[in-house]
């Protein structure tokens, strides 16, 4: 539906939302910001997955294809910045808008992961949820109603 | 190269040896004079007496030019013998002042001199030594620093959004009671969140990674942004932000926006923070070519004599500040003072205890940040 929204110029938001068509996934190994994460996007209308590591997160992204990604950079055994580009280079996964949400943040970090072609860089002590949330809303609103 | 030779130390022998030389032959002179005019002179023709005194007269004189000539040798060879170690010497100690430590003088001599150059061998080595074992302690420190920092980021997020997810209804109503007291918890974990967020920028410094980069920025939309961002704080603190003077238009500085902005930032968060309610901050712009000047007056409680001096340091907070605003990390103008002479600025203050305080930023108009300096591991100056 979003895809098609996206070759015929745009579909209201709020229908999309209210079929549940609208999908997230959330990759955050700690357990607690994970679950307020979820809570707070499944109360917006989203469909959301969540993922504590990389190999759960694989697996959705293949299986459910979803729209925005929230990617923590600090991941069990993984790094987080592999795993940025390793989306980015996969031509099926490069289109997806990839938020990185972090605790790292010197400015290395954050032009690394822009480099690499995260949408943003957010670090979660600066941040409540709802501007996480918010920050979702405007990347689908950018990604996939105003191309 | 200037041949000084005034003050020498070859201009020192040479006259020393001159006198040494001249004294004697002169008093000797006179003595064959006189026993020529006294004793001689009654025996002898008045011509023949003459002749012997020019005699005397024109020995004295070659004999003059001769120590002159001895003297200047002796004198070029001693002094040589002593300045030229010297210089080698002075050398290994302008660079050392310089920071290089990759230094050693090769001694050849059994001397005094030779004894003073390996003294400074050893000293060099001995500094290095120390300077070494201080680099790692320093890097230790600030890596500590920096973990500990990432370490607490987590849970500080989680109170955070634990904090947020009660304040913004989702798991309950909340009471006016409860909502005071979320709040005071949110400011505490935020004042934490921000002295995390600074001890890493500190340790970036001490570590040489807190990276510039410097573009050409219009410094007036960017101040004005900078101080309405304080808006909030104002308005709760009642104070009255005055900006002296229009602004000057087109003001274009090189410079790291987002650094700057921190710097300029921390300075004027202190007026605000260091001033009664219902005080007074001003902020005057300043451009005289090829410098502006940033000023930032308030009427706050001022700083004391006794902390003028330690004011910039890491950590450090003024003795009269910690009873009324605990706040404070003590690195607000560490970072603000790193950040303004990595932008090739000054940063000063005036000061009166209980009647205020201006704080100086002074930034370059053109400045074209220098690469880092190259440290040479020649490991041999010169030899003495």
């Amino acid at each position: 539906m979003i895809e098609r929204a996206l070759k015929t110029g745009g579909v209201p938001i709020a229908s999309m939302l209210k079929r549940g068509e609208v999908k997230i996934l959330v990759v955050e190994d700690d357990k607690f910001l994970r679950e307020i994460l979820v809570g707070k996007l499944e109360k917006e209308g989203y469909t959301v997955f969540e993922a504590s590591n990389w190999n759960v997160a694989q697996k959705h992204i293949q299986g459910d294809r979803p729209h925005v990604i929230l990617l923590d950079i600090v991941l069990p055994g993984i790094d987080g910045f592999e795993v940025l580009s390793t989306l980015k280079r996969n031509r099926e996964t490069s289109a997806i808008p990839i938020i990185i949400i972090s605790n790292l943040g010197s400015r290395e970090d954050v032009d690394r992961a822009l480099r690499l072609g995260a949408k943003s860089f957010m670090i979660k002590a600066h941040h409540t949820p709802q501007e996480i949330v918010d920050a979702v809303k405007k990347t689908l609103e950018e990604y996939y109603l105003r191309r | 190269m200037k041949l000084r030779v005034h003050g020498t130390l070859f201009a020192k022998f040479f006259w020393t040896l001159t006198a040494l030389g001249t004294i004697p032959m002169a008093i000797s002179t006179l003595f064959l004079y006189a026993t020529y005019e006294s004793r001689i002179r009654h025996i002898v023709d008045e011509d023949v007496a003459r002749e012997l005194q020019l005699n005397s007269g024109i020995q004295f004189l070659l004999i003059f030019l001769f120590v002159l000539i001895m003297a200047t040798f002796a004198a070029y060879i001693i002094s040589r013998n002593i300045s030229r170690p010297l210089f080698v010497l002075t050398e290994v100690m302008k660079r050392i002042a310089g920071g290089n430590l990759n230094i050693q003088i090769r001694v050849r001599r059994q001397d005094e001199i030779g004894d003073l150059g390996n003294f400074v061998n050893e000293m060099v080595r001995r500094v290095k030594e120390a300077r070494e074992r201080q680099e790692e302690i320093s890097a230790v420190k600030s890596e500590f620093i920096s973990v500990a920092a990432h370490q607490l980021r987590t849970p500080l997020s989680i109170e955070k959004w634990a904090y947020n997810l009660l304040l913004d209804g989702d798991v309950g109503k909340v009471t006016p009671k409860q909502r005071e007291l979320l709040e005071k918890a949110v400011m505490a974990n935020e004042s934490m969140i921000r002295l995390v967020h600074n001890l890493l920028d500190a340790a970036r410094i001490e570590e040489g990674k807190f990276g510039y980069t410097f573009q050409k920025m219009d410094f007036v939309p960017f101040l004005k942004k900078l101080l309405q961002d304080r808006t909030v704080l104002l308005r709760e603190k009642k104070i009255n932000l005055v900006v002296q003077h229009p602004l000057p238009r087109d003001l274009f500085l090189t410079a790291d926006e987002e650094r700057l902005s921190i710097a300029i930032g921390n300075i004027v968060d202190n007026a605000i923070r260091y001033t009664a309610s219902g005080g007074l901050v001003e902020i005057s712009v300043d451009t005289a070519p090829p410098w502006v000047t940033v000023a930032v007056r308030d009427t706050g409680i001022g700083i004391t004599k006794e902390d003028k001096d330690r004011l910039f340091t890491k950590f450090y907070r003024g003795s009269n500040v910690m009873h009324i605003a605990t706040e404070g990390t003590g690195l607000g103008l560490f970072l603000a003072k790193n950040i303004v002479i990595a932008h090739g600025g000054e940063i000063w203050f005036r000061s009166r205890e209980t009647e205020g305080t201006t704080f100086f930023i002074k930034l370059p108009l053109e400045f074209s940040p220098k690469s880092p300096s190259v440290v040479s591991h020649d490991s041999f100056v010169g030899s003495i």
